[in-house]
């Protein structure tokens, strides 16, 4: 069995065929696993690319966790952090600097002393994004054997909401305006402002970190990444570096021979792609006559989602030293996701950074005395586009500066000064790296009609070639940390399904 | 409790027309294929997999030391040359040949400026003949107007960073390290006037000094801004200048003394030159306090006479291990000398995986090994975290100790055409 890119959907698909006894071959263009999942060293430090956590397992729930999943079920050497709290919002035009707890009912105290009268409409805010969460997790483990009466009957809320977006539920349920500014902080994860994005994932995601917390892997994403070949590779599978592949082979229909860019032609009736379906089916499937229309038209239909900015500072202080008492950033003006939005469409400094102090995780990431911050931002697809080769590194240089001040004003801290090493990643670097069409990070934006629920029912109907499945960020369960590894899993799973 | 958001009825129906929605969205869509990527272009250019450069002119610096001139070879269809990526002055080409039949890479700095490469698209890099190199005979002897050169595109973080760095630099090298500082200097020149520079410049003897004329040009026309020193160890009588050893003492003297009450100098340090050149260094700037982080090295390809460093085991030295090669499918059994790298005794076999800096750093011939274990100076040790707990290692800068069992990954860039010799 192949697998097509060793990103972590690419892996988890890896890791499950593997751990079912399949004989498995992961082809990645590049010299190192995890896609996004990687980490960089530059002098004394090893940075993690991007805003990266997965939320813990949830108490008292039965919902997949893929904290479980990997040290419990798959085994994985893999050492784990807490993260310390869910963010740090300052909002300077709205007067807002406070630290948002985990735990549901400290943050619905937290948002009750900030917005007094907001209680009530939090906490049915909150129980229903439970229950929204829960239902996914019905509907996940009654994939085969679904009950449509005990659906309506017991899931009311969940098929309510489901129709509609964020901004649409959360004003029915009467969240005050403040108190929505506080709880949208979390929607950088999925870059879609509240106005057209779907609620069905955000009430899940947001109930999933608030209420369980979130932790990181303590070697960075690479020491996850390779965490997963390690038990790939023990259970008899194999993942080959700098292996591009050129084209899938189709013919009438069905996936036959996958094509490296080295020349070798590997005869493979099931292929898992952890490729977005913009490239498979505009890129990889040859001949180009095998494509269905239908598939054009799916990826037409969708908008594909944000890139990303990242800053990477190694200081040269503690972060006790500097003061850096939190993890997470999140500093903007105010939370108006859809102005926030539009202004990731211009090519200037961010209104929203999401940084983070790595150091407040994993104490030791960095060598005694020194700190690691990273400060991020979106850039939607056509903007980087712009840009000419002369003025690029400029450019890079002016946004970076501009984020540093913006963190410097929002914090009281002082990082300029205390730099030791520094880097940049813009989309291009992304693209560079992991090939992904127009340096895309989010996948496909999950708007209501294109989000988790709409994706798992039409996988039967939208799977347009034979012995073609997908993973990843671009797949069925839309793009996110954990979410990918748990989208590989599936993937592997639907492929043994369709063998026996 | 039950959400409701428009009404019972609206919103089942919500969530049950989505299939149709979703169907309609899909048929309303373009059938079409995407365009071409519209980053691609942009991404290419800046990072590009490979380079081809045909050498345009050639240029003898000193009697050891020769520059070349390199432009694209190739171009569109109506003979406009390929435009070259721009770079940051500081980084290097990972240049690709056969010599001896044997594929290698080695880094060579930029030495001609970013805005040169804008304007006139070339780059320069400067050459020093070494009687014990590989490849440097091989270039003075191959390389003419209009020999191919496999290149990839321009890499490493070498170089001045504006928001790391201070206002004022001091530029220290040795030997033909002083090629990165001449595309620095230049850029200083041209782009950033608020930043000042001293340049102490060490080498044997005055006829090793590269650049001395544009150097000595600089400081005359900029004395403001460039402030020039050329330090001979080892001059012949005739030499005017100043003689020794890049000390500590030199430094402070030349570039300004750091405060004795022992406050860190406010100077950024950029050092290039041979191995033993950083190890010196060191213990001369030890007394400026620097911060670390104001002290940037180059990295500077292999270690040369990694047997002689003290913790190297000393019965080792001589000794050749046999190194158990997998790749794909296949697999090799090859000889290893302790006193070279891994990457080197694969070069040699034709099994290298692709390697770029050379220094340990970049991580590009990150390999997997199975047994055995290797020799690596902290210095060059630039594995990840995680490479280091699950056996991965990087063979350009680890020097087998035991016989040793690895995993290399393909190159993915098929062999430069092998250069005719002229």
């Amino acid at each position: 069995m192949v697998v097509v890119g060793a990103g972590l959907g690419g892996l988890g698909a890896a890791l499950e065929l593997a751990r079912q006894g399949v004989k498995v071959l992961v082809l990645e263009q590049h010299n190192l696993p995890g896609g996004f999942a990687t980490s960089f060293v530059r002098g004394r430090f090893e940075f993690e690319p991007s805003l990266h956590q997965m939320p813990a397992p949830l108490p008292r729930s039965n919902m997949v966790s893929v904290r479980d999943y990997l040290l419990k079920e798959a085994g994985l050497d893999l050492e784990v952090a807490e993260v310390p709290e869910a963010y740090r919002l300052i909002l300077g035009e709205r007067s807002i600097d406070i630290r948002v707890p985990f735990g549901i009912e400290a943050v619905i105290d937290l948002i009750e002393a900030q917005v007094p009268g907001s209680r009530e409409s939090v906490t049915r805010y909150f129980s229903l994004c439970r229950e929204v969460l829960e239902t996914l997790t019905y509907l996940d483990q009654h994939r085969e054997d679904l009950n449509r009466k005990e659906l309506i009957a017991n899931h009311r809320s969940f098929l309510n909401t489901g129709g509609y977006t964020v901004q649409q539920v959360t004003d029915a349920v009467g969240v005050p305006p403040r108190a929505q500014e506080i709880l949208y902080a979390y929607w950088c994860f999925l870059g879609v402002p509240a106005r057209r994005l779907s609620f069905t994932i955000w009430g899940a995601m947001l109930y999933t970190y608030l209420a369980s917390g979130a932790f990181v892997p303590c070697r960075r994403s690479h020491g996850l990444a390779s965490a997963m070949v390690q038990k790939i590779e023990a259970l008899g599978g194999r993942v080959e570096y700098n292996q591009r592949v050129d084209s899938i082979s189709t013919s009438r229909g069905k996936v036959r021979e996958i094509h490296t860019a080295g020349g070798d032609r590997i005869g493979a009736k099931q292929v898992i792609c952890d490729v977005s379906p913009s490239l498979v089916f505009n890129r990889l499937i040859a001949p180009r006559s095998e494509v269905p229309r239908r598939a054009r038209r799916l990826i037409n239909a969708r908008r594909h989602g944000v890139s990303t900015f990242v800053v990477y500072l190694g200081l040269n202080k503690s972060r006790h030293e500097l003061g850096l008492n939190d993890y997470s950033y999140f500093i903007s003006p105010h939370m108006d996701t859809e102005r926030i939005y539009d202004a990731t469409g211009r090519l200037e400094p961010p209104l929203m950074q999401a940084s983070v102090c790595l150091n407040s995780a994993v104490a030791d990431c960095s060598p005694p005395g020194t700190s690691i911050v990273s400060l991020t931002c979106c850039y939607q697809p056509q903007v980087w586009e712009q840009v000419s080769p002369q003025d690029y590194f400029n450019t890079k240089t002016d946004i970076a500066r501009g984020m540093i001040a913006q963190f410097e004003n929002a914090v009281g801290v002082k990082l300029s000064g205390h730099i030791e090493e520094i880097e940049i990643a813009t989309p291009v670097t992304f693209q560079r790296y992991t090939g992904a069409y127009r340096g895309v990070v989010y996948g496909y934006e999950p708007e209501p009609w294109d989000s988790l629920v709409p994706r798992a029912m039409a996988l039967e109907k939208e799977n347009y070639l034979e012995g073609l499945q997908f993973c990843g960020g671009f797949s069925s369960r839309c793009h996110g940390y954990g979410s990918s590894i748990l989208s590989g899993r599936a993937a592997a799973r639907r492929t043994l399904a369709r063998m026996s | 409790m039950v959400v409701q958001v428009r009404g019972k009825y609206r919103d089942l129906w919500a969530f049950l027309r989505q299939p149709l929605q979703r169907r309609r969205r899909i048929r309303r869509a373009s059938p079409e294929f995407l365009p071409p990527d519209p980053l691609q272009a942009l991404t290419s250019t800046l990072h590009p997999e490979r380079l081809e450069l045909a050498v345009e002119q050639m240029r003898q610096e000193t009697p050891f030391a020769r520059t070349f001139k390199l432009v694209p070879a190739a171009g569109d269809s109506e003979g406009r040359p390929d435009r070259l990526p721009p770079f940051r002055a500081g980084q290097y080409l990972s240049l690709e040949f056969f010599v001896q039949g044997v594929r290698v890479s080695r880094p060579y700095s930029i030495c001609s400026s970013p805005t040169e490469a804008e304007t006139g698209n070339y780059y320069e890099v400067t050459v020093r003949r070494r009687e014990k190199g590989f490849v440097a005979p091989y270039i003075w002897e191959h390389w003419r107007p209009g020999t191919r050169v496999w290149s990839s595109g321009p890499l490493g973080q070498f170089g001045y960073e504006p928001l790391r760095d201070r206002g004022e630099l001091v530029l220290l090298a040795g030997g033909c390290g002083i090629t990165p500082f001449r595309s620095l200097w230049r850029e200083l020149r041209a782009n950033h006037p608020q930043v000042s520079c001293t340049i102490l410049y060490g080498a044997d003897g005055p006829e090793e000094f590269i650049f001395r004329r544009e150097l000595e040009t600089l400081a005359a026309e900029l004395p403001e801004h460039f402030r020039v020193y050329f330090v001979a160890a080892d001059p012949d009588p005739q030499w005017e200048g100043l003689t020794g050893l890049l000390t500590g003492e030199r430094i402070r003297e030349l570039a300004g003394d750091p405060a004795s009450d022992g406050t860190p100098s406010d100077k950024t340090f950029f050092i290039c030159g041979p191995s033993g050149l950083y190890r010196f260094l060191e213990e001369e700037l030890k007394p400026f306090h620097l911060p670390p982080g104001a002290l940037r090295k180059e990295a500077c390809g292999e270690t040369e006479d990694v047997v002689l460093r003290p913790d190297f085991p000393d019965d080792l030295k001589d000794r050749v291990f046999t190194l158990r090669v997998h790749r794909g499918e296949n697999s090799c059994e090859i000889p290893a000398r302790a006193s070279e790298s891994v990457l080197i005794a694969l070069e040699k076999a034709g099994w290298a995986p692709p390697a770029q800096c050379r220094s340990g750093q970049c991580g590009y011939c990150r390999s997997r090994i199975l047994s055995g274990s290797f020799y690596v100076l902290p210095e060059t040790d630039g594995r990840r975290q995680a490479d280091r707990r699950f056996g991965y290692f990087h063979p350009c800068s680890s020097y087998p100790l035991t016989d040793l069992e690895i995993r290399v990954p393909v190159n993915p860039l098929p062999p430069p055409a092998e250069v005719k010799g002229s």
